[in-house]
């Protein structure tokens, strides 16, 4: 479990450390989740996201995050074994299509808040 | 007629950074992508109206969204649509009649005919014309990339010349 609750838009993981993919729906709010995710994490938060510009400018992986949120990985599928090594110990959520890892979850955006199960 | 290919490629094509180059006129198909995919109103090629009333950039369109209107606006660009959710998938090829796409295999173990909503489409792939969603969604799922064992109503064999692009 993991959650934020500090700021105007909650965020709260209803999952455990692991990889997991998001559901292959459109607009369900995911690549908000990842802005938002990196917006708390230059407030200080042990949150981040990581996105297909980061991997074209060869920003790394941030490392030592208790959740992590990639988006649009489908883009840039290289990053297989480092996405694993930190769900020992982080919650990694992905957006990939297709389908690479075995747990999906879902979510739900609303105006303060998100939740991701 | 909108062709559609489905193949196992890498994506080299960044839908956002090609959407930012589009001009979003008004269209029906317009009109109708950014009903069904974002519960919105077309408002001007900067903004549109969301599910709340409230104008947002174009900008702030999911992929799924910027993928299908790059689809129904950029007839000569072939669109991949790695990024597309089932339900972007199945509103492209319900809502949009003219065009090139190209989809994962992944497609085959899920029916986007439950997203489609509308019947009708108008489709190529593998040299049918699909006119009929639901006999889309079929060939699909239980034949691609087998030919048909039978034609029906809303499969008709395509003539060499409608296959050029």
């Amino acid at each position: 479990m993991f959650a934020i609750e500090k700021y105007r838009v909650k965020i709260h993981v209803d999952k455990e450390p692991g990889v997991y993919e998001f559901e292959p729906i459109s607009n369900t709010g995911r690549s908000y989740l990842c802005e938002l995710c990196k917006r708390y994490h230059n407030f200080g938060e042990n949150v981040a996201g990581y996105d297909y510009y980061d991997y074209k400018l060869g920003i790394p992986l941030p490392q030592g995050v208790d959740l992590l949120v990639v988006d649009r990985y489908g883009l840039f599928p290289f990053l297989d074994d480092a996405l694993w090594e930190m769900g020992e110990k982080a919650i990694v959520l992905v957006d990939t299509k297709p389908t690479r890892f075995a747990m999906l979850c879902a979510m739900e955006a609303s105006d303060g808040d998100i939740r991701v199960y | 007629m909108l062709h559609l290919r489905i193949a196992n490629e890498p994506c080299t094509m960044d839908i956002q950074e090609e959407f930012e180059k589009l001009y979003v006129e008004d269209t029906p198909a317009v009109r109708r992508i950014l009903e069904r995919l974002e519960q919105g109103k077309y408002c001007s090629n900067y903004c549109f109206l969301n599910r709340f009333g409230g104008k947002v950039p174009l900008s702030r369109l999911c992929s799924g969204t910027q993928a299908a209107l790059l689809t129904a606006l950029r007839s000569n660009m072939e669109v991949n649509l790695i990024e597309c959710g089932y339900d972007a998938i199945g509103c492209i090829l319900s809502c949009v009649t003219e065009g090139r796409v190209v989809v994962h295999p992944e497609i085959c173990h899920c029916s986007i005919y439950r997203f489609g909503e509308d019947t009708s489409c108008d489709v190529a792939l593998e040299g049918y014309r699909f006119t009929d969603l639901s006999k889309l969604d079929e060939y699909i799922t239980e034949y691609w990339p087998n030919p048909l064992p039978y034609l029906c109503d809303g499969i008709e064999e395509l003539e060499l010349h409608d296959l050029s692009l």
